[in-house]
């Protein structure tokens, strides 16, 4: 294998790692659906701080 | 023979002796007033408790049920492990940058304004401290009061702590990373984040990316653990067998967390060759 074939060999795997890694985080946030609007309502602050105090 | 003897003696065996015999005399009260008695664990009558204990665990639990819940389980943990390291990233990244002594300009001179430089690394440096010193039970604990029982408050766990950890790791990169080729961009007139992609991160990729797909794998770990405190996940599972008093369950949950971290440790070999 030449020097240039094996170079875009493996810069396609590092594209291809960072292209899976970039759908495994998205994928989890859909998956968990997570909502962290909770966290700015009056009623979850208060109850934090009444945890921290 | 005792000529050759002689000759293939550790010239520095009797200062490694001595060491190892001053690590043990200290150590060894140290062991004591811990209250470590490694004897205890095979008195026979210890023996047989956690000879019992442990026969309950088996045989592990194949019912179809439990194995559904297992699988969602586990993508779960899997999932909240890897969005909190995305957002820990998210937090680390600019921290790092903004306390990474080797970017800032007065590195290279003296310049206009050296105090706010100074005033911003040790904001940030305090910043990451804080993030870090709380465990993320406790950043879960507060976080479940808020938004309640689920995987968000693990999440955000994760992220904190692991930012905190993150970019002080990923700013002793940098700083213990030749610092020549960045100097010499920055002495040039470039950016600091000119300087950091071409001047930094070149040397240091493998370092910091090996050590994030480590911490990913310490967050599998940590997502279990934060499921007792109610953040959903394998250890939510595991807390309710546990409380069922269904041992075939939890050694199921055992066995699942195990090839968990044998996957971790594989993808994270992986990710090492390939990104680094």
């Amino acid at each position: 294998m030449t020097p240039m074939r094996a170079h875009r060999r493996r810069r396609g795997a590092g594209l291809a790692c960072v292209l899976a890694i970039l759908v495994a985080i998205v994928g989890s946030f859909a998956y968990l659906a997570v909502d962290f609007r909770g966290l700015l309502s009056e009623e979850s602050r208060r109850s934090m701080a009444h945890f921290v105090v | 023979m005792s000529a050759l003897a002689a000759a293939q003696r550790d010239p520095l065996a009797r200062r490694r002796l001595g060491l190892a015999i001053s690590a043990l005399v200290v150590l060894w009260p140290l062991a004591r007033l811990a209250g470590i008695h490694p004897a205890t664990l095979f008195e026979p009558g210890n023996l047989q408790v956690m000879g019992t204990f442990i026969a309950g665990f088996l045989p592990p639990s194949v019912q179809p049920d439990f194995l559904g819940y297992l699988f969602t389980a586990t993508l779960q943990t899997l999932a909240m492990a890897t969005a909190g390291m995305a957002l820990a990233f998210l937090i680390a990244a600019p921290l790092a940058f903004c306390s990474t002594r080797v970017l800032s300009i007065s590195a290279i001179g003296p310049a206009d304004g050296q105090w706010i430089g100074q005033v911003a690394r040790q904001l940030a440096r305090s910043l990451m401290m804080l993030l870090r010193a709380v465990p993320e039970v406790v950043w879960a604990l507060m976080f479940v009061r808020a938004l309640g029982l689920g995987p968000a408050a693990g999440v955000l766990a994760l992220a904190i702590t692991y930012g905190g950890m993150l970019g002080k790791v990923y700013s002793e990169i940098l700083e213990a990373t030749d610092a020549r080729p960045a100097r010499a961009l920055l002495q040039s007139g470039s950016g600091r984040v000119a300087a950091l992609c071409f001047g930094l991160l070149p040397l240091a990729a493998q370092e910091l990316v090996s050590y994030t797909v480590y911490r990913w794998e310490c967050a599998v770990r940590a997502a279990v653990v934060m499921g007792f405190v109610g953040a959903g996940g394998l250890g939510q599972l595991m807390d309710q067998s546990l409380k069922m008093l269904s041992g075939g369950e939890v050694s199921s949950i055992a066995l699942v967390f195990f090839a968990l971290v044998t996957l971790a440790d594989a993808i994270s070999y992986a990710l090492r060759r390939v990104l680094a």
